[in-house]
């Protein structure tokens, strides 16, 4: 029994099976916990190379997996990160219950699952790519459903991801050919500008997020969500192998300024755009943008904690941006995301209105919810090297902040006889999970101690992995 | 039997440079051009040209495979092209429209100038002018890679071969700016790529390398098909688009 082949198929599988129950999301919920329950335990618990008794057979379990001359390999450091990519998904997929998403979702879900773990196992690497493409396109069939069907942001989308690949293959030839020649200072040079623009387009970042804020806007908020913690997330730790896989990479002072200033420009174009947003899909597109310039600018801080300060920024956004995508997702299944149509829906949907403002406030790093718990030591290095660059990342929250009361104004607001009205117009599980979802990003917030250590342990296993 | 080195020295004509040139002749109808129909025949043939570049460095039976896969890519934008229209300004409307951005409603005269060839608008003409601009570029980079490959990393390649690369991939990136349409931006996607492939061939001939590049072409051909698709149904529900 090859676990790559098992992690990759489980998923795909169980969309198709998923996908017979569209009539039932909540038997879909149901089915894709399992599954992503299912894959923890074997992540966390297969022995590697070793003969197991599996229903009365003897089964040896191999590590890797050969396919059309391609190597997929399961490594004792890919567990940490697979587990988090599943369990980031478990949530989202519990979730979809909860809310209004289409009967897609859930399958699509995993099968975008299947092609992002296959990044992971993929040798060598350049391969990848390939995977990430599958990925981005399965991604558009999840974003075009029955009530959004603007193309413009899956094609974006589609289009950077696709005019990384050449970067990211460029990087691998020449990475190959400066193995056989490592006096080469040149070959060095290029593998590193084709790996750093082939990543820095992967990850959005400026100038290449222009997708961001289109997602958002065309996408229902819940997907929207979805990509950007668990596909985005996954993209992040892709990049953050590949960034310490190499230390001529990692350890370049070139390297970390580029991804200082690229990080630092996400900060300030998602500040300025997130300020005059009038839409709560686009506003979560910038604040998002602003979430990964952050974490790039503590990656380009190239202090020792710097991989984990930049893990648990990217791993803390996806409780805030759950519980976001569920909120705005009720809020704006008939009228969309403008502030202008959601006029008086607080007073309609207060808890999916709670929802939607806390985990936006989250992503914003706000003080008191989760999401600050992986600001606050980013500012504490910035402050102590660039103390203006603390405060534009502290402005850029500020930013974000001032658009959502612009938003939640306008969401209370209504004809003055109606001012005082107030109904609950959400499912007890809508609500059951609006505020169990408030709840663990205030208390994480208030009482980070309750996390800190299980959250330092996990974002050290995952930077072993990566570093 | 007539091997494709044979069949080549059988038509003097074809030297990498006249198959430079024609590359920029399908690549520029690639930005330029409106109805479907060119658009298709014109990458369908960049495919064959370009068949006849690769012909120089992989083996033939491995040029085939890449013709066919970009055919293939091709094919499956022509049946979508064939069940959504030929004409992609109604999407490109359609697209303002729903981004609340501009007009929803077209003149006839505009529509009329969009759909008779012979007819250029003044959108075309711009395009024309991009091309040309473009096309600059593409000579310009090309005249410094070849003053740059004894010293750097770049593969040596002929002139006609480099030309090739760089107009596939300038016009190619010129196409994607120009639309939003997805079986434009899909045949954008597809030119640059091509264009690409060709520069890797020249850097790593290697067949696993070239099969992940046919499966990128098909897979983005499937992709902007599916959001043509989309486009397209979204614009039957869109009475303002149609008038």
């Amino acid at each position: 029994m090859s676990i790559p082949l098992v992690i990759i198929t489980v998923p795909l599988i169980a969309s198709a099976v998923v996908y017979a129950f569209r009539q039932w999301v909540w038997i879909q919920s149901v089915l894709a916990v399992l599954s992503c329950s299912l894959l923890i335990i074997l992540t966390l618990q297969v022995p590697l190379e070793q003969m197991v008794v599996f229903a009365g057979w003897d089964v040896m379990v191999e590590t890797s997996w050969e396919w059309m001359g391609r190597s997929f390999v399961f490594e004792q450091a890919d567990r940490p990160v697979l587990t988090f990519i599943f369990s980031a998904s478990i949530l989202f997929f519990a979730g979809a219950s909860a809310t209004r998403v289409s009967p897609q979702f859930v399958p699509v879900g995993l099968a975008l699952l299947s092609f992002l773990v296959a990044t992971f196992f993929v040798y060598p690497f350049l391969y990848a790519s390939l995977f990430l493409l599958l990925a981005t396109i399965v991604a558009a069939f999840m974003i075009l459903d029955g009530n959004h069907r603007s193309t413009r942001g899956s094609l974006r989308m589609l289009l950077f991801t696709t005019l990384a690949l050449p970067f990211i293959m460029m990087a691998g030839s020449q990475i190959e050919i400066y193995h056989g020649n490592p006096d080469s200072v040149m070959l060095l040079g290029s593998a590193m500008t084709f790996l750093g623009v082939g990543c820095l387009i992967m990850l959005a970042a400026f100038p290449f997020h222009s997708w961001m804020p289109m997602v958002a806007q065309d996408a229902s908020p819940y997907v929207a969500a979805f990509i950007f913690s668990v596909s985005h997330s996954a993209l992040f730790l892709f990049f953050l192998d590949t960034f310490s896989q190499y230390a001529w990479f990692r350890d370049n002072t070139s390297v970390l300024s580029v991804l200082y200033l690229v990080g630092m420009a996400m900060v300030i174009v998602g500040a300025v755009f997130a300020f005059g947003q009038r839409s709560l899909g686009r506003l979560m597109g910038y604040s998002v943008t602003i979430d990964g310039g952050a974490a790039l600018l503590a990656l380009g801080l190239g202090t020792p904690d710097s991989l984990q300060v930049a893990i648990s920024i990217v791993g803390l956004r996806v409780l805030a941006l759950a519980l976001w995508g569920l909120g705005l997702n009720i809020l704006s299944s008939e009228v969309g995301g403008d502030f202008e149509r959601l006029r008086g829906k607080a007073r309609i949907y207060p808890f999916a209105t709670g929802a939607m403002l806390i985990g936006g406030f989250s992503v914003a790093g706000l003080p008191l919810t989760a999401g600050f718990m992986g600001r606050w030591p980013l500012l504490h290095s910035l402050a102590r090297q660039d103390l203006l660059s603390a405060l534009v990342l502290l402005l850029a929250s500020v930013s974000v902040t001032i658009a959502y009361m612009r938003g939640i104004k306008n969401m209370l607001a209504g004809p003055s006889s109606e001012r005082s009205k107030w109904s609950v117009g959400e499912s007890p599980v809508t609500i059951i999970f609006a505020v169990v979802g408030v709840l663990a990003v205030l208390g994480l917030g208030a009482y980070p101690q309750w996390i800190l250590p299980t959250l330092r342990r996990t974002v050290d296993a995952i930077a072993l992995f990566v570093g | 039997m007539l091997d494709l080195d044979h069949v080549l020295l059988l038509f003097p004509f074809f030297t990498d440079m006249s198959l430079a040139a024609g590359v920029i002749l399908t690549a520029s109808l690639v930005v330029v051009a409106e109805d479907r129909r060119t658009l298709l025949a014109a990458v369908g043939l960049q495919y064959m040209i370009v068949g006849l570049l690769f012909s120089q460095l992989v083996p033939p039976q491995l040029v085939a495979v890449k013709v066919l896969a970009g055919l293939a890519s091709c094919l499956i934008l022509f049946v979508t092209s064939f069940q959504t229209g030929w004409y992609p300004m109604q999407v490109d409307v359609l697209v303002r429209a729903n981004s609340n951005s501009g007009s929803t409603k077209t003149s006839k005269a505009e529509q009329a100038v969009d759909r008779q060839p012979w007819i250029l608008g003044s959108k075309s003409w711009f395009r024309i002018f991009a091309v040309i601009m473009m096309a600059l570029i593409g000579i310009t980079l090309q005249t410094r890679y070849t003053s740059l490959s004894p010293e750097a990393w770049f593969p040596p390649a002929s002139e006609g071969m480099i030309m090739a690369i760089m107009q596939l991939i300038c016009l190619g990136l010129l196409a994607l700016g120009m639309t939003e349409d997805p079986v434009r931006v899909g045949l954008g996607l597809l030119t640059v790529l091509t264009g690409f492939g060709l520069f890797y061939s020249l850097v790593e001939p290697a067949i696993a390398v070239m099969a992940q590049l046919a499966a990128v072409e098909v897979l983005v051909a499937l992709g902007t098909s599916y959001l043509a698709s989309v486009n397209a149904h979204l614009q039957e529900a869109t009475p303002t688009s149609n008038p």
